[in-house]
């Protein structure tokens, strides 16, 4: 095929003559003699037939691999966010934005407790693998970023921003270790602290054993009275 | 010949430039006036060349004259703006606590010499900029390093010695006349040349 194609230009340029004017195809059989008579003798090409979707497939899996940088890098943010004992991280849709609007949102986040941080989903899930948090790979779907914060009540901090800007959209949290949906997050938001969660959760705990208490008290005094009743039947 | 002249008629095309609405310049404190090439840069925005070129001058009144500020214009539709002056440019800021005027022209040169202590001092001042607030000071500072590197300044962690410094900048002027000097023939030569 490719020689078919070269021949014609070779030929141009041998004899100037001009490309403009269209060749007969078929050519003459005297010139197709006159071609394979002058044709230099090669060794026969064995040419090999792909099957369709394998290039796709075999680029796809070339896509899955991670390169040295890629897993150093990986590395490098675990190491980042254990160091930094982060306690909070969200997982956002990233749209596109100008870079400078970026980086003022970058730098207003980190005045706030907040880390923003878009490293690509390849390696995120490296970074998230083996962890209690790699059940959020099925989130890692398109464009993300992550927002990472040390403390649980920036929580509200976090929605309270993302809810700002108009690039950025929280799809869930994690908290430590254990994932929160947003109808949940948006709950925590409005409480005016997570002390107050505590407390309500304390007073919860508390009731349960004043009830076990008080459940138990009434059988050891319903005891007596109940073994009087009997021993007087049976006089 | 009809088609011709209208050929001959017919005008070019204009292509019209939509420019953004932030313009980022730098503009020598003082010094902003209506020549080139900011006078285009604002009219083509459709802004009052004359009346920014006075509003900057008397901003920068506090500036040693000549000094080069990156600004950034913000144009409003209805042709007002918003002026954000910055603190001057770090390579300048650089070059005047190394003292020298000319960056490095060949790789692995070295132009000048500073300590961490200056790095530390100017980050300061660049942390002012609106684009650098929340930066931590570290982060400025390596900055400022990757800067140095670009321009040929060696930064060190111990002070410096007055009179080594003395020699190398000595050694440093007389190596600059001689590249100045290289860079003049060669423009006069091609000024000369006919062929």
């Amino acid at each position: 095929m490719l020689n078919r194609s070269l021949r014609p230009l070779a030929n141009v340029q041998v004899r100037s003559v001009s490309s403009k004017y269209p060749r007969p195809t078929p050519r003459h059989f005297k010139r197709r003699v006159f071609e394979a008579a002058l044709q230099p003798e090669l060794p026969p090409t064995v040419s090999n037939c792909i099957p369709p979707g394998l290039i796709k497939k075999e680029h796809t899996e070339k896509s899955k691999e991670y390169s040295d940088v890629e897993i150093a890098l990986a590395n490098l943010v675990r190491d980042w966010m254990v160091r930094e004992e982060f306690r909070v991280l969200a997982v956002c849709q990233f749209l596109p934005v100008p870079g400078r609007t970026l980086w003022f949102a970058k730098n207003q986040l980190k005045s706030k407790g907040i880390e923003f941080r878009s490293y690509g989903n390849k390696i995120l899930k490296k970074v998230l693998e083996n962890t209690p948090m790699s059940s959020l790979d099925s989130v890692l779907v398109g464009n993300n970023a992550i927002l990472l914060a040390k403390d649980v009540s920036s929580l509200k901090t976090i929605l309270q921003e993302t809810d700002k800007l108009n690039w950025i959209e929280p799809l869930i949290l994690m908290v430590d270790s254990r994932i929160v949906d947003m109808v949940q997050a948006r709950d925590l938001a409005k409480l005016s602290s997570m002390e107050d969660l505590r407390a309500h959760t304390v007073q919860i705990l508390g009731q349960q054993v004043a009830q076990i208490t008080i459940s138990l008290d009434s059988a050891t005094r319903h005891l007596p009275s109940l073994l009087d009743a009997y021993a007087s039947q049976k006089k | 010949m009809a088609s011709k002249g209208a050929a001959r008629v017919r005008k070019k095309e204009i292509v019209k430039v939509i420019h953004g609405a932030l313009l980022r310049t730098n503009i020598k404190a003082q010094m902003a006036s209506a020549a080139p090439p900011l006078g285009p840069q604002l009219g083509q925005r459709g802004l009052n060349v004359a009346n920014f070129c006075k509003e900057f001058n008397k901003e920068t009144g506090h500036f040693k004259q000549g000094v080069p500020l990156p600004t950034r214009i913000t144009v409003k539709p209805d042709r007002s703006y918003d002026l954000e002056i910055c603190t001057p440019t770090t390579t300048w800021l650089l070059k005047q606590a190394a003292g020298i005027g000319r960056g490095k022209a060949d790789k692995d040169e070295i132009v000048g010499k500073l300590t961490v202590k200056h790095l530390y001092e100017i980050a300061k001042v660049k942390s002012r900029d609106k684009a650098l607030q929340h930066v931590e000071l570290e982060h400025i500072c390596r900055m400022l390093i990757k800067t140095c590197r670009t321009l040929g300044i060696q930064v060190q962690y111990h002070d410096l010695d007055p009179v080594e410094l003395k020699e190398f900048l000595v050694a440093r002027k007389e190596k600059v006349d001689a590249q100045l000097k290289e860079l003049a023939d060669k423009k006069a030569a091609k000024m000369l040349r006919t062929t």
